[in-house]
């Protein structure tokens, strides 16, 4: 099927009136009487219907040729469609494969299955190709695109861990196929089903808290252990998950970790007391004020912690909070000297976008890739622009541009917001990953349940196989990817030489050489005699 | 206002163009080249006196000037020069590619037919000037229209009517005898006996089918007369000036050929000369005379060439 990338660019093809028009304005053939046509009959060929007739044949060259170059412009490409019903097997990146699994997938590949990953591009798996990046992705957004690329009755079988973690969102409906999902073993040896999720000191000074958690088929739980005594325990076993908490002492810094298989770092143990945060604000900002303070007590909640919370209104005279966190909204940006007195106290600053910087209009999105924070992809429609300062950026917009960067300064880190904390300005502070970004920056306490890499809950068989459309239902139809594609170009330059000189050839062959004016013929001229005797 | 035109300007074929009255272009036409005319005189007894010359036996007594000898006691022969009288046959060509006209050049757009009756003409004026019988014979249209020599006391006027009034049509017939059998009559009238003061002046494109004109004039060769050929070929036919796809089309049989003329013109221009040296050679002889007349040439070409014969009979 051809495609073209710039298909305004056939509207070039429009230039072939051109020659058109020349053809059909071209004056008819004069005629000339003349007294004997004996001489003319015995001219050999280059009858004037030949010439008619290479006429029409250099028209149709130069009007090819001319429809050759606006394709050209308009770059085409072959899609290679199969014509008949196609049978994929996706595997998806992470599955790994028992011996059941495999012995299907070899079967289905012998039944002439085309082996290809679960991937965005669907690229082939064949021959151990290389695996995309990222092992986890939303299966059912890519079996509705795969649906959409294949031809209508054909057969997908799906090699995947039925895990809930990968089935988000709506469960799609296959117009085109039909899909059957082979299981492979859900457990992933590069996260334990148990983890050790926080180790804090308890309140009153005495004794530890470990947060464990942990996964199966069946659920994901997070699970208290209390020890009493931590100087006395080099290691406690949970009940409820059978894990061991190993506990070590070193500079009279508490740290534990779980004893599993795969020993995980260790964590130290964070002392219990309430975390101390201040906003200072623009008088302007008190909505802003209001989201992010919500947030904060939302993250509180949350994690069971306590953060002590202070608001201030900038003004000239206002004395610096003491806080261990400051959140610095719609205010001038923090002054050298201070900001080196507040890192000497250990103070993080988060700033949002400074009062005199100029607001942006932007129709984008948080690009945030690999950060548990889940805000990638969400909506932005207004920011500053970033300040030229060597910082790490974090997150970004669509564009490229940095939208959250981070610098340390000595101990303390030093964040800034290239936006709001407004619904006006993004979608951020209203979805659940404003709080859940709080706690992990605040509290550092990241909700690693969450992380659907360690998620191991199941579906039932009933939800992963996907519903089949209804036959009325409108399909949608997407080109094949696009390794199955040709580029036309060489051809089409070939073409257009091939023609071009042809058109050369029959336009010089038919134009005469151009000829030296013979005024009268040198024979006839001898004849012009005197009267002759 | 005909003295205004100067002679030898009259007789381009421009000014042949221009001007409609063909008794006046043709009297200008002779007035032009008459210069070298002169009438052709002989020996004999006549009113005019020419020389005395002494008596040779033989001569007849009869002319001996008996006067003189009775003054001198010598036989003298009195002479004279006596005027001769030469019929001139006018055959014009008066079918349709007569029509063809130049498209270049001083003759642009005038037609052989108006070259060839000035031309004709003319040499009616000199004939009457001389006091000649004339005659014309015009074939056109498959037949020959005749005004037999010798039966005006003034053929001009006569001629030129005729003249003015034809107009080129139709093809040279092709059943030769038609025309012989004119010619010979037209010989008979004159009275026979006296055939070789007679030039038959033929003034044709040449264009035939097969050869019914030459077929037609050959018979004249046979018969002891002068015979003048003037041979009337167009610029357009000697050059071929055209250049594209062009639709031919001949006059008289309608017949269409559609070439490239730019390719056609070697082979052409080949022809054409090929064919006036047939013609030439066809008509080159004792007492025939050819003569090929550019269309863009002036005209006075033609009565110098007339003259000079004229001057042998």
């Amino acid at each position: 099927m051809l495609q073209f990338v710039i298909p305004a660019a056939l509207l070039a093809a429009a230039g072939l009136i051109v020659p058109v028009l020349i053809h059909l304005w071209r004056p008819p053939a004069r005629t000339i009487r003349l007294g004997s046509l004996r001489f003319l009959n015995t001219v050999p060929g280059r009858r004037l219907r030949d010439l008619r007739w290479r006429d029409r044949l250099l028209l149709v060259v130069r009007v090819t040729l001319l429809i050759a170059l606006a394709v050209l412009l308009a770059q085409p490409l072959w899609v290679h469609v199969a014509l008949g019903p196609q049978r994929w097997a996706l595997r998806s990146p992470g599955a790994k494969f028992d011996a059941a699994a495999q012995r299907t997938w070899d079967e289905r590949l012998a039944q002439g299955y085309q082996p290809r990953w679960l991937a965005p591009g669907f690229p082939d798996a064949s021959n151990g190709g290389p695996a995309p990046a990222g092992a986890w992705m939303d299966a059912w957004s890519l079996l509705r695109e795969a649906d959409a690329r294949v031809a209508p009755a054909s057969q997908l079988a799906i090699f995947a861990p039925p895990r809930l973690a990968l089935l988000r969102g709506e469960r799609p409906a296959l117009a085109h196929s039909e899909a059957a999902w082979v299981a492979t073993p859900a457990a992933d040896a590069n996260f334990p089903d148990a983890w050790l999720e926080s180790l804090s000191v308890a309140r009153d000074g005495r004794g530890l808290r470990g947060m464990i958690g942990s996964t199966s088929e069946t659920g994901t739980r997070s699970s208290l252990l209390v020890i009493a005594a931590p100087a006395d325990t080099p290691a406690v076993t949970d009940v409820a998950t059978g894990a061991t908490l190993e506990l070590r002492k070193t500079n009279d810094l508490v740290s534990g970790r779980l004893t599993t298989s795969k020993p995980e770092a260790w964590l130290p143990a964070r002392v219990w007391r309430p975390v101390r945060a201040a906003i200072v604000h623009g008088p302007a900002r008190v909505e802003d004020v209001r989201y992010l303070g919500a947030a904060i007590r939302a993250a509180a909640e949350v994690a069971g912690r306590e953060i002590t919370l202070e608001v201030r209104e900038e003004t000239t005279t206002t004395i610096l909070p003491e806080a261990d966190w400051v959140f610095r909204i719609g205010v001038a940006p923090l002054s050298a000297p201070l900001s080196r007195v507040l890192a000497e106290n250990s103070v993080n600053v988060v700033s949002d976008a400074p009062l005199e910087a100029a607001e942006e209009s932007a129709q984008t999105w948080f690009v945030a890739p690999e950060d548990p924070a889940d805000v990638d992809g969400l909506r932005l429609w207004k920011r500053v622009a970033p300040a030229r300062d060597a910082r790490t950026v974090i997150w970004s917009d669509g564009f490229g541009a940095p939208l959250l960067t981070y610098s340390g300064e000595g101990r303390a880190e030093r964040w800034q917001f290239l936006s709001r904390f407004h619904p006006e300005w993004s979608d951020w502070v209203r979805s659940g990953a404003f709080p859940g970004w709080i706690r992990s920056l605040v509290l550092r306490d990241f909700a690693a349940a969450n992380h659907p890499a360690r998620d191991r809950r199941l579906a039932d068989a009933r939800q992963i196989e996907p519903a089949r459309a209804a036959r009325d239902l409108e399909a949608v139809t997407l080109t094949q990817p696009a390794d199955r594609t040709t580029d036309l170009h060489a051809w089409l330059w070939s073409i257009g030489a091939l023609l071009l000189a042809l058109e050369r050839w029959l336009s010089l062959r038919s134009s005469p050489a151009p000829s030296i004016a013979t005024p009268r013929a040198p024979a006839a001229k001898s004849e012009i005699l005197e009267v002759s005797r | 206002m005909a003295a205004k035109i100067p002679d030898r300007q009259l007789i381009d074929p421009r000014v042949i163009a221009a001007t409609r009255d063909l008794a006046l272009v043709a009297r200008k036409l002779v007035a032009g080249v008459l210069p070298g005319m002169h009438a052709s005189r002989q020996p004999g007894l006549a009113r005019e006196f020419s020389q005395y010359r002494a008596y040779q036996p033989g001569d007849d007594p009869r002319h001996l000037d008996w006067k003189l000898y009775a003054r001198s006691d010598r036989y003298f022969l009195r002479e004279s020069e006596i005027e001769t009288t030469v019929t001139t046959r006018l055959v014009l060509d008066a079918t349709g590619s007569m029509q063809q006209a130049d498209t270049v050049g001083p003759g642009a757009g005038l037609r052989k037919f108006d070259l060839a009756r000035v031309v004709a003409a003319a040499f009616a004026w000199i004939a009457q000037a001389q006091g000649d019988p004339i005659g014309l014979h015009a074939v056109t249209d498959g037949g020959v229209v005749s005004i037999p020599p010798g039966q005006h006391r003034q053929p001009f006027e006569r001629m030129v009517s005729a003249l003015e009034s034809l107009e080129p049509v139709g093809t040279w017939p092709t059943d030769t005898r038609s025309i012989t059998s004119v010619f010979a009559a037209g010989a008979r009238a004159i009275g026979g006996a006296d055939a070789t003061r007679e030039i038959t002046i033929v003034l044709t494109d040449g264009h035939e089918h097969t050869d019914e004109i030459r077929a037609a004039l050959l018979p004249l060769r046979a018969r002891r007369h002068e015979v003048l050929l003037l041979h009337f070929i167009g610029r357009d036919e000697l050059e071929f000036p055209f250049h594209g796809p062009i639709r031919f089309e001949e006059w008289e049989s309608g017949d269409v050929v559609e070439t490239d003329a730019d390719a056609a013109r070697a082979a052409f221009l080949a022809g054409q000369a090929q064919q006036v040296r047939e013609w030439r050679r066809a008509f080159e002889g004792e007492r025939f005379h050819y003569l090929m007349l550019r269309t863009d040439e002036p005209l006075d070409r033609a009565l110098r060439g007339y003259l000079l014969q004229r001057r042998r009979q």
